[in-house]
């Protein structure tokens, strides 16, 4: 079993199996040796993400090793497993804070779950859908905007 | 690869993560450090990542032309390189701009035609008036490069939307196919709409096929419907008909829908064919287009079935029993019907179309020109001989011989014997033989020496020993007899000239006539009038042959007493005598012309006369009755009426006269149909041959 504490203290015992699916956890284990039962510290997750995290990872369990990356398959993002889909589904906060978290605990498959899932929400959308979906202030002055719409070829109706 | 993901590149990257928040959340997409905005955009289509770099500074920043993301999602895509060398020519960022929009660069055409030379989506016609700029080499092998990679995706394409297609057909198949009852590829290929919805290159969703279902239901019904009744009706048939010949269920063999609008089928069984469909339709009724039918109750139906389908073969079975008992030596014949198809529909004809009261009557008259058929079939061929409206025989005197023999082509009777018939017409044909060659032989007699040919060929003699007739003349000389037949030979023709063909000199109806003494009975055979039509026949062929001038002339001849037995020759007085004659006849022509010119209201065209003198002439073509009144005038101008007058011929022939004139005035353009005599007699005797 490994001990893991989060930014907030929180203490997480997970076995060995769901902790070396993160690659910074599992290359830590082998720097500190196994006998050490000194709980690792993730000071840049929360206990509450670092929950769900775990939650993942526990789902994961079982899967075998990630195939070698086929560089002559496209990149696509439909093929979300209906399970994965269920886990994806929070609020906007929590999903970058876990995209962030995966990317911090070097936890490929999540990471991935996490650009599909935010590149399925922006496929499609204008700019102006976009900025409603994630809140974001359209911060151009109007040459900089003209600029941006020359550049990008961009009008109203795409 | 476009990015790495190992743990120890991570590790690294992993110090650039910005820990400042957004002002509109605790963590956002705008602040997703580059890698992972990147690690997002590869998930994308390019024109997403044009949007996103409208939507604020950050974004704009992250997607500029040197942005990383460009070059991934550009070999993502499977572009050809941009070649160093081009790289300040073009941006990968710019490829996608040109092919993610829509739009020509210089008019408000509509294209997504990007033109990779130009570097500008430009229509066809910005095409033509745009100069290419002088890039370099390497620029333009990309740009080759861009074409066909561009081409290959269009291949691509369609291949992918055929597939798609393809499977969406066979995923609406597997869908009907899986429901209960099954909707089998059978029904779905009769419904009108299902190419329709296998069309669009969309794969199938529950969605859509709830859809699909929707629109295909009143077909598929349809179908369905359609092919229960007939198999309904296929099953009564059957076990109705059982123990009936199958010839008699012919018509089964046919689509039974269709034979709704066949004329083969008999008209009470297409009646039941209705009243079933009538009925089997009201019995699926209730029923919708997915749900299972009822199983066929076919007792419901039988004695019905029974009761119509068989009655046309058991009255045909009762018939044909009757003739049997009352003519036995019919039996081949009816046999026959059964083997031969076409006879067989028309028998089944008149059982199944014809009133029951007639049915048996009808019957017999079938049987009675089938005996009479093959009777004449036995003698002759098909082609020489027809038995509908009337029996004719295309022989000379066959017709007659076949009358003179009724009784033996009666059904009633079994006294047939087609040896002793065709021994019969073979004597027959010789006794006209030997008719004929008594004319030849009573003509050749009496004709002057002066009318026969003198210059014929050895070859045209050694013709004449072919044919049947000159065994009885061989004792005569051959000269004299090619002569005479030369000018007879139509009389030993049958000839089948149109009604409405001219016959000015009635030469067609001598012909006919003397036909007919030809074939006439022994008992009332004529030879003396067949020779006095033979020689008047001849008399005429020779004064046209031989003479070839006209009625005018002929008459002089005829006021001579000239004829074929005393030859045609004339001396010098008989030439001049003959000019005069011919003379005289003009004059007196022109002065009735004249005569009519003074008395006619309107002025008669100068043409009248010349046409007066042909017609009274004969020199036109038409029937002998058109031409009675040009004859009786003829009669009246000839020199020798020395009773002649311009008024009292005026007066007599005043009708014929003003009806020419009339004709002429009416319509000064008409023509009649005009060649001189001998050229209709010629023509008459090409038709005979």
């Amino acid at each position: 079993m490994v001990k893991i504490t989060s930014s907030d203290n929180q203490e997480f015992t997970i076995s060995k199996e769901i902790a070396n699916q993160s690659v910074l956890i599992k290359n830590m284990l082998e720097d500190v040796g196994e006998s050490d039962d000194q709980p690792i510290p993730l000071p840049n997750v929360s206990g509450a993400i670092l929950q769900k995290v775990i939650e993942y990872a526990t789902m994961h369990k079982d899967d075998p090793p990630p195939a070698p990356e086929d560089e002559t398959k496209l990149k696509t993002s439909e093929d979300i497993e209906e399970r994965d889909k269920e886990f994806m589904q929070l609020d906007q906060g929590t999903m970058f804070e876990i995209i962030l978290a995966a990317n911090y605990l070097d936890m490929k498959n999540l990471l991935d779950l996490g650009c599909k899932t935010v590149a399925n929400m922006i496929k499609g959308k204008s700019v102006e859908e976009v900025r409603k979906l994630f809140n974001i202030v359209n911060d151009f002055t109007p040459e900089e905007e003209e600029q941006i719409r020359k550049e990008n070829e961009w009008c109203e109706d795409r | 690869m476009p990015f790495q993901t190992s743990g120890s590149l991570r590790r690294s990257k992993r110090l650039t993560l910005p820990s400042q928040r957004s002002a509109y959340g605790s963590r956002s997409f705008n602040i997703l450090p580059t890698e992972l905005f990147d690690d997002v955009c590869a998930y994308l289509e390019p024109v997403d990542v044009l949007n996103l770099g409208c939507v604020n500074r950050r974004l704009a920043s992250l997607t500029t032309s040197h942005s990383r993301i460009w070059r991934i999602l550009y070999k993502n895509a499977g572009l050809p390189a941009i070649p160093t060398t081009a790289a300040n020519i073009v941006s990968h960022k710019q490829v996608f701009s040109l092919t993610s929009r829509a739009g020509c660069s210089r008019c408000p055409t509509k294209t997504k035609q990007v033109n990779w030379r130009l570097l500008q989506r430009v229509c066809v016609k910005c095409t033509q008036l745009s100069e290419v700029q002088l890039w370099n080499k390497e620029f333009f092998e990309w740009v080759e490069e861009m074409k066909n990679f561009e081409a290959a995706r269009v291949k691509e394409r369609l291949n992918e939307i055929e597939e798609i297609k393809g499977q969406r057909h066979w995923d609406i198949l597997r869908r009907f196919g899986a429901m209960n009852p099954p909707i089998s590829e059978d029904i779905l290929d009769e419904c009108e709409g299902f190419e329709r919805v296998c069309e669009p290159p969309v794969p199938i969703t529950d969605r859509i096929f709830v859809n699909i279902k929707r629109l295909l239901a009143p077909q598929i019904r349809s179908v369905r419907v359609q092919e229960t009744w007939t198999e309904w009706y296929i099953q009564l048939h059957t076990i109705a008909m059982e123990g009936i010949p199958k010839s008699w269920n012919g018509y089964m063999s046919m689509d039974v829908p269709s034979i709704d609008y066949s004329e083969n089928v008999a008209g009470k069984d297409l009646n039941f064919i209705r009243w079933c469909r009538h009925e089997f339709l009201a019995d699926l009724d209730t029923y919708q287009w997915s749900d299972a039918f009822p199983a066929f109750n076919v007792d419901k139906y039988l004695e019905e079935a029974r009761r119509v389908l068989r009655a046309p073969y058991e009255k045909y079975v009762e018939a044909e029993r009757d003739i049997l008992n009352r003519m036995p030596h019919l039996k081949t014949i009816l046999d026959d019907f059964k083997d031969n198809d076409c006879d067989l529909e028309d028998l089944q004809d008149i059982f199944w179309n014809v009133d029951e009261k007639c049915q048996a009557e009808k019957f017999e008259q079938l049987i009675q020109s089938e005996v009479l058929f093959s009777r004449l079939e036995e003698l002759f061929h098909p082609n020489i001989f027809q038995t509908l409206p009337a029996v004719e025989i295309h022989l000379l005197g066959g017709t007659q011989w076949f009358y003179q023999n009724l009784d033996a082509f009666d059904y009633k009777f079994d006294s047939w014997n087609g040896d002793v018939m065709k021994a019969s017409f073979l004597a027959w044909q010789d006794t006209i033989a030997i008719r004929i060659t008594t004319v030849y032989r009573h003509i050749t007699a009496k004709c002057s020496p002066k009318l026969f040919d003198t210059n014929l060929l050895d070859n045209q003699i050694a013709q004449l020993m072919g044919p049947y007739e000159w065994h009885y003349l061989s004792d005569l000389d051959p000269r004299a007899v090619l002569t005479v037949r030369g000018f007879l030979e139509n009389i030993t023709r049958l000839t089948n000239i149109h009604e409405g063909y001219p016959d000015y000199h009635g030469m067609r109806k001598k012909v006919a006539e003397i036909q007919s003494l030809l074939t006439e009975p022994a008992a009332t055979f004529n030879e003396a009038k067949l020779f006095a039509e033979s020689s008047l026949y001849f008399n005429r062929k020779c004064y046209f042959h031989t003479i070839g001038l006209g009625l005018i002339v002929e008459k002089f001849y005829v006021s001579k007493g000239l004829d074929f037995t005393t030859g045609f020759d004339l001396d010098d007085a008989g030439v001049i005598e003959r000019r005069e004659w011919q003379n005289k006849v003009d004059e007196r022509l022109e002065a009735i012309a004249e005569a009519l010119n003074k008395n006619y209201m309107l002025v008669i065209p100068p043409a009248f006369s010349a046409r007066l003198k042909s017609v009274v002439n004969g020199s036109f073509c038409g029937q002998e009755s058109d031409y009675v009144m040009a004859k009786a005038l003829l009669m009246d101008v000839l020199p020798s009426n020395t009773l002649f007058g311009v008024d009292k011929c005026l007066k007599v022939h005043e009708d014929f006269l003003n009806g020419m004139a009339n004709k002429m005035l009416e319509n000064p353009r008409y023509q009649e149909i005009y060649f001189p005599v001998f050229e209709s007699l010629w023509m008459a005797d090409v038709r005979n041959r």
